[in-house]
């Protein structure tokens, strides 16, 4: 058997840290927990479109002195895709951290069980 | 391209060079802060709007392309007459919005800049075409309301923007994923591209994707039951952020499904069902909500639902020439009326749905209000109606009855709610003074509303237009009711004068109905106005009596002479709206106007439903349209003629009237009595008179017949227990409408002559009897018959005028009554029906109990304590004098009527059916009434006999007439009050449900969390089970 | 049964669904041998059209350059709102997060002296170099605001200016359209990079106006993260 393509191990981190990170906000009360497992499904995302955008045998695509025609590149898309979804998951994720802040002052606490005064 | 031009692209340079430069004109100074927000916020809505108008009138799209390159290298952006349309008017409600939240924002630079950068996001969400900057838009969206969300700083209100964030985090990373692997699947970014590859939805990568994107966009737009979050945020973000949500967040977030849309054409069927529970859903809980802007945030998902469900269906059944009219109809009632509720309800610092906030006392208010309520139940004159009635009406041709049922109901709980919360608001404040100078309203409060409820008005114009109903008919009543509000800072009488002149010019201007409906038209104008001249009794400016007076009037013109069952439609919901406004003018009678109101919209959507049934088999959308239809298929005819019984108060559904009735103002009784109900009766007497002459088969004249008897009985068994004067005349009232539903449910000619005489006949009694019960409890103070009697002498007049109408009322000859029911006996012995006969004749009996009843409780015995100080003001008495008169000159010219009334139905017949020939005349010969009429006059000595030795002897009479007066013709064990608690049941039903429905909304974002990925799940399990077509 | 016990039984089931859905997504994956048309074009085209060797840089800052820009909306969006989001409250319960101490310690202390600069050059490098190598405005960027995160942990009492680092991206911010509109105006259009003359593949001023929006996108990424990290510090 051959080993696993590189991409599909990828895919599989990746999708494996989103599940990881709805667990922890799905299990986890402590509302810090529930941030870093968002954050654990942006990572789990930025990596899947990373590995989506694999080619195999693919480098880089920066054209250098050592680019030839043969040279198999990745797809750049995926890059540039994977940056901007990391620039915003970080802005994401940084205005939640200030949310949870506040409920901290407000409540003593970081239990999510605590923040249900609107409901039904 | 120049960008000095307006072009869309302005949007996003004012957008964000604005949202950029804030930060440093804040460091200049404040007003250097202030004048850039304004220019930027104008620069947006200008390069929004003006490039809109030019695009809308040519047609012609703006494409928009960035970078030097073409797509799909770059991203491009459509601004085509969709977008426009959508895009403006987005803009716009921001700007406008903005005023209403200028108090709040002003005073630091961060909101200001994220209102700008978040607007600028909605109009990236409707103009751009790459999937992917798709996503980056709602981001912005998201994030800038995720920003703005920190201004509201109680408890709930950070805890429901962190569960807003939790969700809407769910729900983006679905949209970045599904983006991501569709392109993956496709190669393609460009929304154009990946819909011409058309990914098949069973395929495990571009499948998986596709469910991704729509649930992340269909959660965005808070489904039930995965969007308890987004309501968390209505109840406690500032309302103008609230209403930013609702409304301009709302209008990128469809519009962004919507273009999405022909990817999953298979799949409309999926959307329609889910669309239709969170309709559904958010309506029923919206009946127990008690937090006014929760209310509007369940309110607002289900809008957002109709329209998705409209825009699923209208693509699916391919009804491209009018799903614009359709879902720009909806989408701009929705974005008006909601934006224009929120700032109102914030204006005016709503809480609670059952907090009362003075508005009776200030009727500008209460009429902005008014208008928003209006709008968002989908009631005329607003774009959200003729948007509706057309999206029925495709529903019907569609073959869709369950989504139509789905619809209505869901629209009654809304307007259930709604009204609900409106009645209550007009109610006085418990406030003290130096609380009511707080609650001082500031330009900023009241400029957004006006300018939301004019677009609505414009709107509701252009709808009519493009709907065709754009009519003298729909217009002038309206008109009528304006005129008549400038005119309300005039002295009451000077405004019940000139109601009058202009109901009366106006009704001249009114085409004129013909046929039978040519005999009501006369009828119940004269008797309208006749009535309504009693309105100079009541002194004091009576504000918003007048106005709607007039429009109802005017309506009930409008309302015969319909030539298509839109115009009839709209007439009627006149009708009810001004009738329940009126109604709703007494403090003490909102709550039964609210269930006047219930009840008339249950008929009135059985109406529409049933119009558009019929429309749809029948191929036209003429009133005339079921002649045309063939045999089988009845639910049409069956709604409307549930439609008709509804509002004619028949048993098991007459809870509404005697409440109402009682409770109203006494004049506006009358008329609702005398002349409105006549417009169901008409109705149905229309529906069974083209029944006749189509080629249906179906049978339901004995049905109704029976129908209108048990009423008629019932009606007259329950006036006979009241003890109160309106009370009882209003289940006369009921009892009598029985006797004309039963005429008209012999289905023949004798039947609807006779009909059409108990009309003229009910419109003159009832309205001298209200109007002179209204003069005995204007001298008496009461109207309980306990605390009456003995006032012959004080208001003989008023007597005289009852004895007329009690006489003819009771059948008994020689006035009219007795014409009328020996019209309906003769007819049912044609036709066969003894047993109906019969009942008539018990029905008649009872009738004579409780009319001698009234009299004698009012009229004779001693004279109570208190007594009266004289007659009745003769602004009451004049019209009881001129109805008297009417019931004098058709008794005794009895051709006056009965040449109009063959005139009308003979040659309406004449086409089709076969008439032995027989005038009228010799039909009113057919039985001897000889015998029939010699009992009934002993029978009028013995009660005149009775009358005199009442009068003469104090000493007997005293026992008899409280005998009388306080009888009771069964026993209360026998006569249980099964339709008001099999009513009560309903309701403790529907709340039942209700609570259930929302109690799914813990509260807490884990719980949010879960809800909304597994309607992730539900949806990627649904997409692909599709078959493919 | 309890409402966390239904609780936890759904998120299993809900986590299983996507388990589920996710090992369908892998299974149907098969590793590419060649680029789809877009990407293979943009290889072809960054090049050509953009003198951008760095086909990434091509992409973000010319082609899909309008999605940069909402990028950088949302974070600036982000730094902006932190500050009403992090000031003190009228009603708080819990009281401030205890001061770390004072001083951050020896190694840390001397440390920042020898790295700050080395982080500086090395951020300043990417920014500038962006198009022709890996790396671009957000990398070098981040690159600069970690040095100052070090800053700021290595200098507990220090402040930094969050009212100039705010003009600094606002002013940033502000080019950067103003940038985009010169495209339109002196290109093929809204932020078309082509309004500078191409340069010649390779070379350090090439690739138009590229460059430029590298810098103006460092500089603002490390402003706005720097904002961030201080508002966070409070």
């Amino acid at each position: 058997m051959t080993a696993l393509p590189v991409s599909t191990v990828l895919m599989v981190t990746g999708f494996g840290l989103v599940l990881l990170g709805y667990s922890a906000i799905l299990i986890h009360r402590n509302i810090l927990k529930m941030v870093i497992g968002f954050s654990l499904v942006d990572s789990g995302i930025a990596i899947i479109v990373v590995a989506l955008g694999y080619v195999q045998g693919g480098t880089a695509p920066i054209l250098d002195a050592d680019t030839t025609a043969a040279t198999v590149f990745v797809d750049p898309i995926n890059a540039a895709l994977a940056v901007t979804a990391i620039v915003i998951g970080f802005a994401v994720t940084a205005i939640t951290l200030a949310y949870a802040i506040r409920l901290y002052r407000l409540h003593g606490t970081l239990n999510v069980d605590a923040f249900t005064e609107s409901r039904e | 391209m120049s960008a000095l031009h307006l072009h869309p692209l302005g949007i996003y340079l004012f957008g964000l060079g604005g949202g950029f430069l804030l930060p440093i004109l804040y460091q200049v100074g404040k007003r250097w802060l202030h004048a850039g927000f304004v220019v930027a916020m104008l620069g947006m809505t200008l390069c929004a709007v003006v490039p809109a108008l030019s695009v809308l009138q040519s047609g012609e799209t703006i494409e928009i392309t960035t970078a030097g390159a073409l797509p799909p290298v770059s991203i491009n952006l459509r601004f085509g007459p969709w977008e426009a349309a959508v895009s403006a008017s987005a803009t716009l409600a921001a700007a406008m919005l903005a005023i209403s939240f200028w108090q709040t924002i002003r005073t630091k630079y961060v909101p200001l800049l994220l209102f700008l950068i978040a607007t600028m996001g909605v109009n990236g969400l409707i103009q751009t075409r790459d999937l992917f900057n798709l996503f980056v838009f709602l981001e912005i969206l998201s994030v800038g309301t995720y920003g703005l969300l920190a201004l509201s700083t109680s408890r709930a209100g950070v805890q429901a923007a962190f569960k807003y964030i939790t969700a809407t985090m769910v729900a983006s990373a679905l949209v970045l994923l599904g983006a991501v692997l569709l392109y993956k699947a496709t190669g393609h970014l460009n929304i154009d591209l990946l819909i011409e590859a058309a990914p098949p939805l069973a395929a495990p990568i571009a499948g998986t994707a596709l469910a991704m994107v729509l649930a992340g966009f269909l959660i965005e737009m808070k489904p039930y039951p995965a969007g308890g979050w987004g309501l968390d945020v209505y109840e406690t973000a500032p309302p103008p952020l609230a209403a930013f949500l609702s409304v301009v967040g709302s209008a990128g977030l469809i519009f962004a499904l919507g273009k999405l849309l022909p990817l999953y054409d298979q799949a409309l069927g999926l959307l329609t069902v889910g669309a239709a529970l969170t309709f559904l859903a958010s309506n029923l809980a919206g009946l127990r909500q008690q937090n006014v802007f929760r209310l509007l945030g369940y309110s607002s998902i289900g809008q957002m639902a109709l329209l998705l469900i409209a825009l699923a269906v209208l693509t699916d059944i391919g009804a491209n020439e009018v799903a614009p009219y359709v879902l720009f109809g909806l989408f701009v009632n929705h974005l008006l009326a909601k934006a224009g509720l929120f700032c109102l309800a914030g204006a005016l610092r709503a809480r609670r749905v059952d907090q009362p906030l003075s508005l009776a006392a200030k009727p500008a208010l209460a009429l902005l209000l008014g208008v928003f309520v209006v709008a968002i139940a989908g009631l005329p004159p607003f774009p959200g109606f003729w948007a509706k009635w057309e999206l029925i009406l495709q529903l019907a041709e569609a073959q869709r009855p369950v989504l139509i049922g789905v619809i209505l109901i869901g629209s009654l709980f809304e307007a259930a709610y709604l009204f609900r919360w409106f009645f209550r608001a007009l109610g006085p404040a418990e406030k003290s003074e130096s609380e009511e100078a707080d609650d001082a309203l500031t330009l900023q409060d009241v400029l957004p509303p006006v300018g939301f409820a004019i677009f609505l008005a414009i709107g509701g114009a252009a709808g009519a237009m493009a709907s065709g109903a754009l009519t003298i008919s729909t217009v002038l009543p309206l008109l009528a009711g304006a005129a008549l509000l400038l005119a309300e800072p005039l002295p009451g009488r000077i405004k019940a004068v000139a109601m009058l002149a202009i109901v009366a010019a106006g009704s001249l201007l009114l085409p004129r109905p013909e046929g039978i409906a040519g005999l009501f038209g006369p009828v119940l104008l004269a008797g309208g106005l006749v009535i309504a001249f009693a309105g100079m009794a009541w002194p004091g400016p009576r504000r918003g009596h007048y106005p709607w007076v007039a429009v109802l009037l005017l309506s009930i013109q409008s309302l015969l002479a319909a030539p298509t069952g839109l115009a009839f439609y709209t007439a009627w919901e006149f009708v009810t709206l001004a009738s329940a406004f009126l109604i709703a003018r007494r403090e003490a009678a909102r709550g039964e106007a609210l269930r006047f109101l219930i009840f008339s919209l249950a008929a009135a959507f059985c109406l529409m439903a049933g119009f558009a049934m019929i429309a749809a088999d029948a191929g036209t959308r003429s009133i005339y349209a079921i002649i045309a239809l063939g045999s089988g298929d009845g639910l049409g005819v069956a709604l409307l003629v549930t439609g008709f019984l509804i509002k004619a108060a028949a048993i098991g559904v007459h809870v509404w009237q005697p409440g109402a009735y009682a409770e109203a103002t006494d004049d506006v009784t009358a008329l609702l009595s005398a002349v409105v109900s006549k417009a169901a009766i008409f109705g149905l007497l229309l529906t069974g008179y083209l029944v006749l002459r189509s080629q249906m088969e179906v049978e339901f004249g004995r049905t109704l017949a029976w129908i209108g008897m048990a009423t008629t009985i019932a009606g007259a068994l329950l006036a006979l227990r009241q003890a109160e004067t309106k009370r009882l005349l209003a289940y006369s009232s009921m009892s009598q409408l029985g006797y004309i539903v039963t005429a008209i449910g012999l289905m023949g000619h004798l039947g609807w002559v006779t009909a059409l005489y108990l009309v003229a006949s009910h419109m003159l009694v009832k309205g001298i009897l209200f109007l002179a019960v209204a003069g005995v409890a204007h001298r008496t103070g009461s109207s309980l018959l306990a605390d009456a009697g003995g006032l012959l002498r004080a208001m003989p007049v008023t007597a005289a005028m009852v004895a007329v109408a009690l006489l003819s009322m009771s059948g008994l000859p020689p006035l009219m009554g007795f014409g009328s029911k020996w019209l309906l006996l003769a007819a049912m012995m044609e036709k066969g029906w003894a047993e109906l006969a019969i009942a008539g004749a018990i029905a008649t009996f009872l009738g004579l109990w409780y009319m001698v009843r009234l009299f004698t409780a009012l009229f004779l015995g001693p004279p109570a304590a208190g007594g009266a100080r004289g007659e009745a003001s003769p602004a009451l008495l004049l019209p009881q004098v001129l109805l008297v008169g009417g019931i004098l000159v058709l008794s005794f010219f009895p051709k006056l009527l009965m040449e109009p009334v063959s005139a009308a139905i003979d040659p309406e017949f004449a086409a089709t059916l076969v008439w032995q020939g027989q005038s009228l005349e010799t039909i009113y010969g057919l039985w001897d009434p000889t015998p029939m009429m010699l009992s009934a006059l002993v029978a009028v000595a013995v009660l005149t006999l009775l009358w005199w030795t009442a009068v003469r002897d104090r000493r007997v009479v005293p026992t008899a007439r409280a005998a009388l007066v306080s009888a009771s013709p069964l026993p209360p064990a026998l006569m249980p009050p099964l339709a008001i608690t099999f009513w009560r049941g309903v309701t403790a039903g529907t709340n039942r449900v209700a609570d259930t429905v929302r109690r799914i909304y813990t509260g807490n974002a884990q719980t949010y969390v879960l809800l909304t990925l597994l309607y992730f799940l539900a949806v990627a399990v649904a997409l692909p089970l599709i078959p493919a077509r | 049964m309890t409402g966390r016990t239904v609780h936890l039984g759904l998120s299993a089931l809900a986590l299983a669904g996507l388990a589920f859905a996710f090992s369908r997504l892998v299974g149907a994956h098969v590793e590419p041998t060649a680029l789809g048309q877009l990407a293979a074009g943009y290889i072809r085209l960054s090049p050509e059209e953009l003198s951008v060797p760095n086909v990434v840089t091509g992409i973000l800052l010319a082609y899909r350059s309008f999605d940069t820009l909402g990028e950088v909306a949302v974070l600036y969006m982000v730094a902006a709102s932190l500050g009403p989001l992090l000031q003190p409250m009228d009603n708080p319960v819990a009281s401030e997060t205890p001061r770390l101490s004072e001083n951050a310690g020896e190694i840390i202390h001397s440390g920042h002296f020898a790295l700050l600069p080395l982080i500086g050059v090395f951020g300043a490098y990417v920014i500038l170099f962006g198009h022709l190598s890996a790396g671009g405005g957000f990398q070098g960027g981040a690159i600069i605001a970690t040095g100052i995160e070090f800053y700021m942990i290595a200098r507990v009492a220090s402040a930094i200016n969050v009212k100039a680092f705010s003009a600094l991206e606002s002013g940033v911010g502000v080019l950067f359209v103003a940038v985009g509109v010169f495209g339109l105006v002196f290109a093929g259009g809204f932020l078309d990079p082509r309004f500078l003359p191409a340069g010649e593949l390779g070379h350090f001023v090439s690739g138009g106006a590229i460059p430029l929006v590298s810098l103006l996108l460092g500089i603002k990424v490390a402003a706005e993260l720097s904002v961030v990290l201080e508002r966070f510090r409070g």
